[in-house]
C-alpha cells in the first residue's frame, strides 16, 4: 500500500479523473474531499463490510433441491406473510372479476 | 437512477416467464465475489419469497423477497456505474429483490437487507447487488413487521 503524508488543503490525484484532498483535521477525525466521475462508486468501508456480513448471515444451504421453500420457511411470520399476499391477490382478482360482470 | 418498488410483490416473471431463471452476476455478491451465476427460483405458493441459489449441489442459496407492496415507500437510487453494468433503462425492465435473513434462533423473525438490494435486468437477466445511494434512509437489517407493513 502506498502511504503518503498530506497536510490540510493538500491533495492527491489518482489517474486523470480522481482527486482526493484533506479538507479538515479535528482530533482523530479527518474530513476528506473526493472528486471522481459519477460512475465510480465511493463507499465508507463499514457499509461494504456490513453487506458482506449480512450476506454471510443470510446464506442458507440449497440442499432441498426440490425447489420449494416450505422446509425453510417454517417461521410463523413467513407463513403469515405468504397468506397475506395471497389474500391480497385474491381480493384483487375478485375486484377485477366483479368489474367484468357489472 | 431512482426506482420505486411496485404496488404488488407478485410479478416475478422475468425472462422466459418460467419459474426458474438463470441470472448472471458479473461482479458476484458482497462476501461472495467468485459467484457468477445463480438461479432465481420460485413457487407460486411461496411468493413473495423466492430462492436465489447456485445451480451446483450444496451450493450457496439465499431467500429473497420482492419488496413491492410489502415495504412502504421503498425506493432505491442506483449509481450510474451500476445502471451501466446492468444495462437497465427504467423501472419497466428492472426487478428489485432483497435478501432475507431468518435468524438461526428460530424466533420466526424475518430481516431484510434494504441497503444492498439485488437489481435484475428483466430482459438480459444480468444482476448486481448494489449499495443504494440513499442507503441512509433504510436499514440493512430491517425487521419485517408482518402484521402492519404496507399490506
Amino acid at each position: 500500500m502506498l502511504i503518503l503524508s498530506r497536510k490540510v488543503d493538500q491533495g492527491i490525484t489518482i489517474g486523470d479523473e480522481i482527486e482526493i484532498s484533506v479538507t479538515k483535521i479535528e482530533g482523530d477525525s479527518v474530513k476528506i474531499g473526493i472528486s471522481a466521475p459519477r460512475s465510480i462508486s465511493i463507499l465508507r468501508r463499514e457499509i461494504l463490510e456490513e453487506m458482506q456480513n449480512s450476506n454471510k448471515a443470510a446464506a442458507v444451504s440449497s440442499k432441498p433441491v426440490t425447489g420449494t421453500l416450505k422446509s425453510t420457511l417454517v417461521a410463523g411470520s413467513a407463513k403469515q406473510l405468504i397468506a397475506q399476499i395471497r389474500a391480497k391477490k385474491a381480493a384483487k382478482t375478485e375486484r377485477e372479476g366483479s368489474k367484468f360482470s357489472s | 437512477m431512482k426506482l420505486q418498488a411496485g404496488q404488488d410483490s407478485n410479478n416475478p416473471e422475468i425472462g422466459q416467464s418460467e419459474t426458474r431463471n438463470q441470472i448472471s452476476l458479473p461482479q458476484g455478491l458482497f462476501g461472495f465475489p467468485e459467484i457468477r451465476s445463480m438461479d432465481l427460483v420460485y413457487d407460486q405458493d411461496e411468493l413473495p419469497f423466492m430462492w436465489l441459489r447456485e445451480e451446483v449441489k450444496d451450493g450457496l442459496a439465499f431467500i429473497v423477497l420482492e419488496p413491492g407492496g410489502i415495504i412502504p415507500n421503498y425506493s432505491v437510487e442506483i449509481a450510474d456505474g451500476d445502471v451501466e453494468i446492468l444495462g437497465i433503462t427504467g423501472p419497466e425492465d428492472t426487478m428489485i429483490v432483497n435478501i432475507v435473513t431468518l435468524p438461526a434462533d428460530q424466533s420466526g423473525k424475518i430481516f431484510l437487507n434494504l441497503v444492498g438490494p439485488i437489481i435484475v435486468n428483466r430482459s438480459s437477466l444480468v444482476a448486481k447487488q448494489c449499495i443504494i445511494n440513499n442507503h441512509e434512509e433504510f436499514s440493512a437489517r430491517h425487521l419485517l413487521d408482518v402484521g402492519s407493513e404496507g399490506l
